[in-house]
């Protein structure tokens, strides 16, 4: 049995769940981030509420941090240097030539890329050449590499990222590199292309190797200060970082490979959607996390999420493994405007400061937050603290907006929700339409702070029958930390026919991927119960692009004839792309993974007697279209096994949910809150 | 609902604000998910990963709903591809449900044979509504060779397949598949492909039909009329903001494929008030060469060089277009007439638009860069125990300056092919039979200047066996042209020295060279912006410092910096 916590890092809060395996009491803390030194924020929440006796017997911490994509996002890594073969000095700035940034228009004439991580004088060659076979073409030329290392020595590098050209096909090269940089005198740290990636593209391989190299010092050393801290405040348990796959890494191999930990935060409440489906026996699911700038939406197949090989960060790619979660700019901060006669909504936030208007800590701009108050979607506007919304502040800031729009105040406070709803829909659309699934099949799982206000809306714009809204909506990331498996991944790219020979080599492939994961594996490792899994990239011959078919099993091995495999691609490629042909097939590449599973942590949902009293108030309802009487209802006061009409208002201590006219709300006994849409039209 | 009726009504349906936004994210969605499937189950690299490929949704009247950003050049024309198809079936009343239509007709897709055409009607309670339509570049349509350098007619650059039906209403048309089958060196590569675009022009209008039906018609209608004001009034408001006045700028196209001598033609802007008119009435007379531009990619280059300035990163709508006008003649080469042949017209365009910008320079200095960079491509092809392969590569050189951004910066691909990529050398290794030497900056090749441009890209490859090489340069001849007193950035070279030490050097070409050739490419460098001698000297250091100038061209060029 495990004791555990989970502390979930974001730009303006750093929540806490603290789940007790012996009582199966969970505690909920929420305290500011402290960006300056994020391991301040977690120290401060941690020691107000887990008492220090607790704390010494609880044996897990897990945990979810942006200290790496902010390094990233806010240029704020380390001096890095690359090494790669003569004749590729500038693979990482020609990026392919792409316009690739969030805000990116092709037919912005004037774009200019951003400068690249690593400017050109700090990128220096070798000679020496690898094949695509992996065959040695020419040697590597260690005066070369020494003359780097003096250079780098000299600049004080940090970090030395070696990416050779091929050395997915063969890393001898990078590895007699590194050796040589040490003899030449280089004694700051370095990050080797195969290692990293072990995938063929150079420019992506160098750009994750770099983002690896650029973010390293920083992960390593907040690592190790969080550790410390909270060694020093008795918790002496084990320290897991949440990764962009999925899953979890301890604090000293993340430190190793810090490029994993890179998504760790969107990813927990990803996780905490799967562990929900496990539970409740959902097979198809939808997430929308909506927090105070952005919209983050993932789609759960066979109730698990979707993982591609490839990410992107700041328009920088990475060959890693990937939650597939879509980020659009639209939460409960983004700012409303009038354009030429348009509305428009985002990606412009308000952010926690100065905030949405009816916050009252100086915004003056319309928010989504402001017209849901306008609306009543809010309720009575009541916060904890005895605080209140300012209402009337947020209907003179909408009105402004209406009076330029030609609008009433109403009808644009509803046109402000309804443009940020469609967007949303649309980003879940794009999720799930892309991978051939149908949003209206889903079940649409709604958390983060906003979230549950555009529950049943959104499920009205996609045509969803049920919108669950977990436990704690507001902190759900936090808790999706404690669900983590703990795995480690590796691939290795291998063109060849799909025959029983070629079985036999991705075998061979396949132990020396897992051997090298197991030689990853610390001393303090957590001994559960393992399994390894395996994933082939296959496609049809001539194609490029390639799709990932998981294998049966659990041992680490292919057990299957060539006849089963193609078999198997076959019918993965038909469901993925409706169509097959009957041309010959191929292996890409073998992808090894070995997954750890932690005991589950879960929950039940009894009613509480604090719960308040249930009022009634006017707030606008869509389906409606009218001003009609909402049920204001404390959530404490939802019994497990219960069921409730719409149209209501359901309060908590860290979201409002908005059910409208037509939508039961049913109480899981779990007490997760079902909203089933009973007026749909199928 | 007749057309005039729909059209009728529409006037006097309220679309408000927010159900034009509504709509308009529901019709890009449709777009967006076309161009997913595409890329997602496509056959040819040059389509999913290169994306050399448009989608579209047009309403009954022919008007732009919707497009996804894939290739400019492609953009907002694919209604010419539904006019040849609707012309070639002899009117919309020949559609049924079902339907699946395939051009690959120049003159009606506006581009070349290589690029095949779908188109879809769709159809909602028995009425006709709209189009979904996605034109694709098939790596070979059986024309003389894979890419036409050399053509003098269009029958030399592919089997032409004027608006046939495909599917004809729901059922399969087995003679036409057996027909495509026989007709390429890349079968598979070219059925593949096919298949995914009928599978996305149908995925499109799946995806149309609720937000017509959820909207009715007739609000429909509104909200896309009021969408299109939006684009026009937006489009307007900057072009008012630019200064009146009529420029004539000249250009040079080196050769046409088939003599080897130089083309000039000039191109004259006029912006007066909130229009922009371009005026290609004074061009020469088609070429004997496949570098004819079909009128249908002069208008979409036009438009895209024009919206590359004033559009200030919207999406492109028909209303955007409106405000700009063109006027061509006859059996010149922007607007050739059948069967001049086109093949090659892709590489003449990137400089047409450069003459555009140049002349727009006078109008708002700021909106502009300096020249560059210039596309090029290298086509291989061999074959192996009687199958053929094939690869290409788009390539692209140093960006120019500007006084917006100031000097150039990392290589992008040319706006006319936005969104296509350079290939990965690691992927085209191991495909291939070649092996890649280098491929980074070329020293001292950029436009000098107060703000200079990028340097160009040098590339070497080596041929291991014997193929066929189709080099495609444009602009060897001359410089990427600087601004405001800039210099030049470095034209554009395609060497090939056979291993007895043969050399040659060339613009298009298709020819056979044996194992151990190698191949040397030199892309432009961006042209410069402003007069050299006013360059900060730190600037002019750190280019040193970063091997991007050597200090003997900086002396020569930038010798207040010493």
């Amino acid at each position: 049995m495990v004791t555990r916590f989970g502390v979930d890092v974001g730009g303006t809060f750093t929540d806490l769940i603290f789940f007790d395996q012996e009582s199966g009491a969970i505690t909920v803390g929420k305290g500011p981030s402290t960006p300056h030194s994020p391991d301040e924020g977690v120290v401060n929440v941690v020691r107000e509420v887990i008492p220090g006796e607790t704390l010494n017997r609880t044996e897990l911490f897990l945990h979810g941090t942006t200290v790496g994509i902010n390094a990233i996002l806010e240029r704020k890594g380390s001096k890095v240097g690359i090494l790669t073969t003569d004749g590729f000095r500038d693979t990482l700035e020609f990026r392919r030539a792409q316009r690739r940034d969030e805000t990116h228009h092709d037919l912005d004439l004037l774009y200019k890329s951003p400068p690249e991580l690593v400017p050109r004088e700090l990128r220096l060659t070798a000679r020496g050449r690898i094949a695509s076979n992996g065959a040695e073409l020419e040697p590597l030329s260690l005066d070369d590499v020494k003359a780097a290392a003096k250079i780098f020595a000299d600049e004080d590098i940090e970090c030395v990222a070696i990416v050779f050209i091929n050395a997915h096909a063969n890393g001898a090269h990078e590895l007699a590199a590194s050796k040589a940089l040490r003899d030449g005198g280089y004694s700051g740290e370095i990050s080797l292309s195969h290692d990293v990636s072990g995938e063929f593209s150079e420019y992506e391989r160098t750009s994750t190797t770099v983002v690896d190299a650029y973010i390293r010092p920083k992960v390593a050393r907040y690592l190790k200060e969080l550790q410390s801290s909270l060694n020093k405040n008795d918790f002496d348990g084990e320290y897991l970082i949440t990764v962009s796959g999925g899953g979890a890494l301890t604090f000293s191999e993340a430190a190793e490979r810090p490029f994993e930990t890179v998504m760790s935060g969107p990813v927990a409440g990803v996780v905490g959607a799967a562990e929900l489906c496990r539970q409740h026996g959902i097979d198809l699911a939808i997430t929308g996390d909506v927090g105070g700038t952005s919209f983050d939406t993932a789609l759960l197949v066979n109730g698990r999420p979707i993982v591609k090989y490839e990410g992107e960060v700041a328009g920088m790619p990475l060959q890693i493994p990937w939650v597939d979660v879509r980020s659009i700019g639209a939460g409960g901060g983004s700012i409303a405007y009038a354009d030429n006669g348009l509305l428009q909504v985002g990606p412009q936030s308000a952010g926690a400061a100065p905030g949405p208007v009816c916050y009252r800590r100086g915004g003056k701009k319309p928010t989504t937050t402001d017209a849901a108050a306008v609306l009543g979607m809010l309720g009575f506007g009541e916060l904890a603290g005895g605080m209140t919304l300012d209402i009337d502040g947020a209907r003179a800031a909408i009105g402004e907006l209406a009076a330029e729009l030609g609008l009433d105040v109403t009808e644009t406070a509803k046109g402000v929700i309804q443009v940020a709803n469609v967007a949303m829909a649309q980003a879940i659309r794009s999720v799930s339409v892309e991978l051939g699934q149908d949003p209206r099949q889903a079940a649409l799982i709604q958390f983060g702070g906003a979230g549950p206000l555009f529950a049943s809306h959104l499920a009205l714009e996609l045509g969803v029958e049920t919108v669950i809204i977990p436990n704690y909506a507001g902190n759900f990331s936090a808790w999706g930390l404690l669900l983590q498996d703990l795995t480690r991944s590796a691939a290795r790219t291998s063109v060849m026919p799909i025959t029983e020979d070629s079985i036999a080599s991705a075998n061979e492939i396949l132990g020396e991927l897992f051997s090298s994961i197991e030689k990853r594996e610390s001393d303090a490792d957590i001994t559960v119960s393992a399994h390894k899994e395996v994933a082939l990239d296959m496609r049809f011959e001539g194609q490029e692009h390639s799709l990932t078919v998981k294998i049966p099993g659990e041992d680490g091995r292919i057990d299957l004839d060539a006849k089963t495999l193609s078999d198997l691609f076959l019918s993965e490629y038909k469901r993925t792309f409706g169509s097959t042909m009957d041309t010959p097939q191929e292996i890409v590449s073998v992808r090894a993974t070995k997954r750890a599973v932690l005991p589950k942590a879960s929950r039940s949902g009894e009613a509480s007697e604090e719960a308040a009293e249930p009022r009634t108030m006017q707030a606008y309802s869509f389906r409606q279209d009218s001003y009609i009487d909402f049920q204001v209802i404390d959530r404490r006061s939802l019994a497990p096994g219960s069921k409730h009409s719409g149209p209501a208002i359901v309060t908590e201590q860290t979201s409002t949910t908005y059910v409208d006219s037509g939508f039961e709300i049913a109480i899981h006994e779990d007490g997760a809150m079902y909203l089933n849409d009973l007026e749909r039209k199928a | 609902m007749s057309v005039t009726a729909m059209k009728a009504k529409s006037q006097n349906v309220s679309a408000d604000p927010i159900t034009t936004q509504v709509i308009k994210y529901g019709l890009n969605g449709a777009a967006e998910q076309m161009k997913i499937a595409v890329v997602r189950t496509a056959f040819s690299p040059i389509i999913y990963d290169a994306h050399d490929f448009a989608c579209g949704i047009y309403d009954r009247n022919l008007r732009l709903l919707s497009q996804a950003e894939t290739v400019p050049i492609f953009q907002g024309t694919l209604h010419l591809v539904i006019e040849g198809v609707l012309r070639a079936l002899g009117g919309e009343e020949n559609l049924s449900p079902g339907d699946v239509i395939l051009t690959n007709y120049a003159y009606d897709t506006g581009t070349h044979a290589n690029d095949v055409a779908v188109v879809m009607p769709g159809f909602l309670d028995g009425a006709l509504v709209g189009y979904t339509v996605i034109k694709a570049h098939m790596m070979d349509v059986g024309g003389k060779s894979m890419v036409p350098v050399d053509t003098t007619d269009i029958w030399q650059e592919g089997l032409i397949l004027p608006g046939v039906k495909l599917y004809d209403a729901g059922v399969r048309n087995e003679s036409l598949f057996q027909i495509l089958e026989i007709n390429t060196r890349l079968p598979q590569d070219l059925l593949g492909d096919l298949n995914a675009l009928v599978g996305a022009c149908r995925l499109g209008l799946n995806a149309l039909y609720p937000l017509m039906e959820r909207y009715g018609v007739e609000t429909f209608g509104a909200a896309v009329e009021h969408m299109w004001d939006h684009g026009e009034k937006h489009v307007r408001k900057r072009i008012a903001a630019l200064k009146d006045g009529r420029w004539t700028t000249t250009g040079q196209i080196d050769e046409d494929g088939v003599s080897t001598d130089p083309i000039e033609y000039t191109v004259t802007v006029e912006v007066k008030g909130d229009s922009i008119h371009v005026d290609l009435t004074d061009m020469p007379p088609q070429a004997t060469g496949p570098i004819n531009v079909p009128f249908g990619s002069t208008l979409s280059s036009t438009r895209a060089a024009i919206m590359a300035v004033v559009s200030a990163g919207e999406s492109a709508n028909e209303g955007h277009f409106r405000p700009i006008s063109i006027e061509t003649k006859k059996g010149t080469i922007f607007d050739p007439i059948t069967p001049a042949p086109v093949g090659i017209y892709g590489f003449i365009c990137p400089q047409y638009m450069d003459l555009i910008f140049r002349a727009l320079s006078n109008a708002d200095p700021e909106a502009v860069a300096a020249s560059g960079p210039e596309l090029g491509a290298l086509v291989v092809v061999g074959e192996d125990e009687g199958r053929f392969w094939g690869g290409a590569c788009d390539l692209t050189g140093g960006q120019p300056a500007a006084l917006k951004y100031g000097d150039g910066g990392a290589p992008l691909m040319h706006m006319e092919a936005s969104g296509t990529r350079i290939s990965s050398w690691e992927v085209w290794e191991g495909r291939y039979p070649m092996i890649i030497d280098h491929f980074e900056y070329d020293q001292n090749t950029g436009g000098v200047g107060e703000y200079r441009g990028s340097n160009g890209i040098k590339l070497r490859m080596k041929a291991l066996e014997e193929m066929t090489l189709i080099p495609i340069f444009e602009r060897t001849k001359t410089g990427m042209k600087g601004l405001f007193g800039g210099g030049d950035g470095a034209s554009n070279l395609c060497k090939v020295t056979r291993p007895d030490g043969a050399e040659s050097y060339h613009s298009k070409a298709v020819f056979d060279v044996p194992a151990n050739t190698v191949i040397d490419i030199r892309m432009s460098g961006g042209g410069g912006v402003g007069d050299p001698s006013k360059r900060d000297p730190k600037a002019v250091h750190e280019d040193i410092q970063k091997g991007l100038i050597s200090e003997e061209f900086a002396r020569e060029h930038y010798g207040h910096a010493f």
